[in-house]
């Protein structure tokens, strides 16, 4: 095979790995999004706190798996907590929300760097996803099995999001209030209950990309605003509110991130953004976002 | 003349003077590091309270605006071979025209961004602007070719020469600036072009039927926008000498937000005030340990809760505040402040509200309605 063939394909490769994770930190940002209309602008701090957890949990237990649990778990009470103590106090008034969870970052951040410096971190990946797959098409002709790990990781999540809104009680209860929340209450449904549930699964979502997350790449201070962005963008993109938007956005942004820092190095997030103002000439609402 | 009008005048002329004085009985820390810096800050957050207040456009662009006329202004006057970060980079222009140009592209850009989110409202707007300034910033922060990487640009000199060695005269050019600014704006929202920006942030979908271009409209109030957060960014580059990417982070941007909240997005001069009152913070907190709990390392998490406090008891920042205690004293609150319903003001049995001044704005944002 050509060099600049396998070439491609690697960065295809790269690009799909990362567009996996990426999707996994916006579809909490896109749940919590379309069920409340509240724009979490604490949700990158949240990812990098997940990160840290998980780091901790890791040095505990020794084992990747509980420490995933465990940053799940822990972003889902620490969401919880935010929605009760803070945002639903200010129900509806979303740019006051969107301000809290602003100042709510800046002390996230700011406290991260107190407990855990200004160090890079990285989760040891799980036995059963550790070293390299032979794989024929790709440079070198092997690949990191736990970036491949990662789709699959993005496909389950998918798939039980998709099983919990599509096959669940809450999941209709969560797809009618999405719809018309005042209706779904009228007909005696405890929808600040539902609002607990959502917020808490997001920022759990989070959590869980957060150690996913530190294992691939790394954790350090700074990272929240790269993930803040990224789920911008993929929710922007691909429509926010929805879950196959945020797969698509997450495949178009990972992809060009990807394919523009391998041919134009110093350029990739420049493209990225030019896709996104595209997008947004031709479909102010997201490439499968409901007109607002 | 009334009495409450020649107190006015009286109190107006109280603070020029002392403006004006303040820099000749001041030391040279507070007129530079407090005075100056806080007015540079201060237009940057005007900015912001003229886009939201006026068009309800609340943009978290501002900061990277103004960093990108700071960049396009060390582009345009550093001569190449004193550029002190070695790069060939420069076209050597005079102070002034350089910053007239990197103004003039600010202001472009401003409106670029505008294009871009012209049909997008409310938190959408607020969710895409992020998106460009931060994107914006990895740009900066990635491009080594034009925007000199993670270095930067420095020797950087305005038309007054460094500001540490003259700072009255560095003092009166922000000053001087910072009143054009803040006066032209009061009488821009007053003008026909300030009512349709007005018209738009209560209700573009009825300002698009009476046949205004509402999206037009839109991309010319991102570019005012622009080219204030672009005079901002100029006089930044000047003050400091030397530009960095850290001038247009995440940080900064929401450093601008805070300010303008502090002082209250509703109030131009607020703008102002939040600048004075975060600048001060900024600075003193260093020095101050409190049971072990230093302020200086933990400056950010102080300045996120007293942000949280301010969004959750005082919406209308600091200036909204005082405002409400000063119509409280003078009872002028009154019908203006309280909703009245049409009808039954037509039925006489309640009368007519005062008409509000167009420099009092009501807060868009959580009510706009979404859609083109």
């Amino acid at each position: 095979m050509p060099k600049a063939l396998v070439d491609l394909l690697t960065v295809v490769l790269n690009g799909v790995t990362l567009a996996a994770l990426y999707f996994v930190v916006a579809s909490g940002f896109t749940l919590i999004f379309g069920l409340m209309r509240t724009t979490n602008m604490a949700h990158g701090s949240l990812y990098m706190l997940g990160a840290y957890v998980g780091v901790s949990a890791y040095d505990a237990t020794g084992n990747w798996l509980a420490a995933l649990v465990i940053g799940f778990a822990a972003l889902a009470v620490v969401g919880g907590a935010i929605h009760l103590g803070l945002l639903s106090r200010m129900a509806g008034q979303d740019l006051r929300q969107a301000l809290v969870t602003i100042g709510l970052s800046i002390i996230i951040g700011d406290l991260l760097l107190a407990k855990y410096g200004g160090l890079t971190y990285q989760i040891a990946p799980p036995a059963f996803a550790a070293g390299s797959v032979a794989i024929p098409f790709v440079v070198n002709g092997t690949y990191s099995a736990y970036r491949l790990f990662m789709i699959g990781a993005a496909v389950a999540v998918y798939g039980s999001l998709w099983l919990v809104l599509n096959r669940t009680r809450i999941g209709w209860y969560i797809r009618a209030g999405i719809d018309d929340r005042d209706m779904l209450s009228a007909l005696g449904v405890n929808v600040s209950r539902v609002f607990l549930f959502v917020f808490a699964l997001g920022a759990g979502l989070a959590g869980l990309s957060g150690v996913i997350g530190a294992t691939a790449l790394s954790i350090s201070p700074s990272e929240d605003g790269r993930y803040l962005l990224s789920s911008l963008v993929v929710v922007i993109v691909g429509g926010m509110g929805s879950l196959e938007g945020a797969v698509i956005g997450a495949l178009i942004i990972g992809l060009s991130e990807q394919i523009g820092l391998f041919y134009a190095p110093t350029y990739s997030i420049f493209i990225t953004f030019v896709i996104m103002a595209a997008v947004l000439a031709i479909r102010p609402q997201g490439l499968l976002g409901r007109p607002a | 003349m009334t009495w409450a009008r020649s107190q006015q005048g009286i109190t107006t002329l109280a603070i020029v003077a002392l403006l004006l004085l303040y820099p000749q009985v001041m030391p040279r820390f507070w007129v530079l590091s407090i005075a100056a810096n806080s007015m540079i800050l201060g237009i940057a957050a005007l900015s912001l309270v003229f886009m939201a207040g006026y068009g309800g456009m609340t943009s978290l662009a501002q900061a990277a605006l103004a960093g990108f006329a700071a960049y396009m202004l060390a582009l345009l006057s550093l001569v190449p071979s004193t550029n002190a970060t070695g790069s060939a980079l420069g076209a050597g222009l005079p102070s002034i025209p350089g910053a007239l140009i990197a103004i003039a592209l600010a202001t472009a850009l401003g409106a670029l961004f505008g294009a871009i989110s012209s049909r997008s409202y409310g938190i959408y707007f607020l969710m895409l602007t992020l998106a460009l300034a931060v994107g914006f910033y990895y740009i900066v922060l990635q491009n080594y070719d034009v925007f000199g990487g993670h270095i930067g640009f420095a020797g950087i000199e305005g038309p007054t020469g460094q500001p540490r060695e003259d700072p009255p005269t560095f003092y009166y050019l922000c000053l001087a600036v910072s009143a054009a600014i803040y006066l032209g704006l009061r009488y821009l929202v007053r003008s026909q072009l300030g009512l349709t920006f007005q018209g738009m942030r209560d209700n573009p979908r009825r300002m698009a039927a009476l046949g205004y271009r509402v999206g037009a409209h839109r991309v010319a109030l991102f570019g005012i926008g622009g080219f204030v957060a672009g005079i901002s960014g100029v006089l930044g580059a000047w003050y400091r000498g030397n530009i960095s990417p850290g001038i247009l982070d995440l940080n900064r941007t929401i450093e601008v937000l805070i300010v303008a909240v502090i002082g209250g997005l509703g109030y131009p001069i607020g703008a102002f005030v939040g600048a004075v009152l975060y600048t001060l913070i900024k600075v003193f907190a260093s020095s101050v340990t409190i049971a072990g709990f230093s302020f200086d390392e933990r400056f950010n998490t102080l300045v996120g809760l007293g942000f949280v406090v301010i969004v959750l008891v005082a919406p209308n920042g600091i200036v909204g505040l005082a405002d409400r205690a000063y119509r409280a004293v003078t009872h002028r609150s009154g019908a203006r402040r309280r909703a009245v319903d049409p009808l039954a003001v037509e039925a006489g049995l309640v009368p007519a509200p005062v008409a509000q001044p167009p420099d009092a704005p009501v807060i868009a944002g959580d009510d706009v309605p979404t859609g083109s």
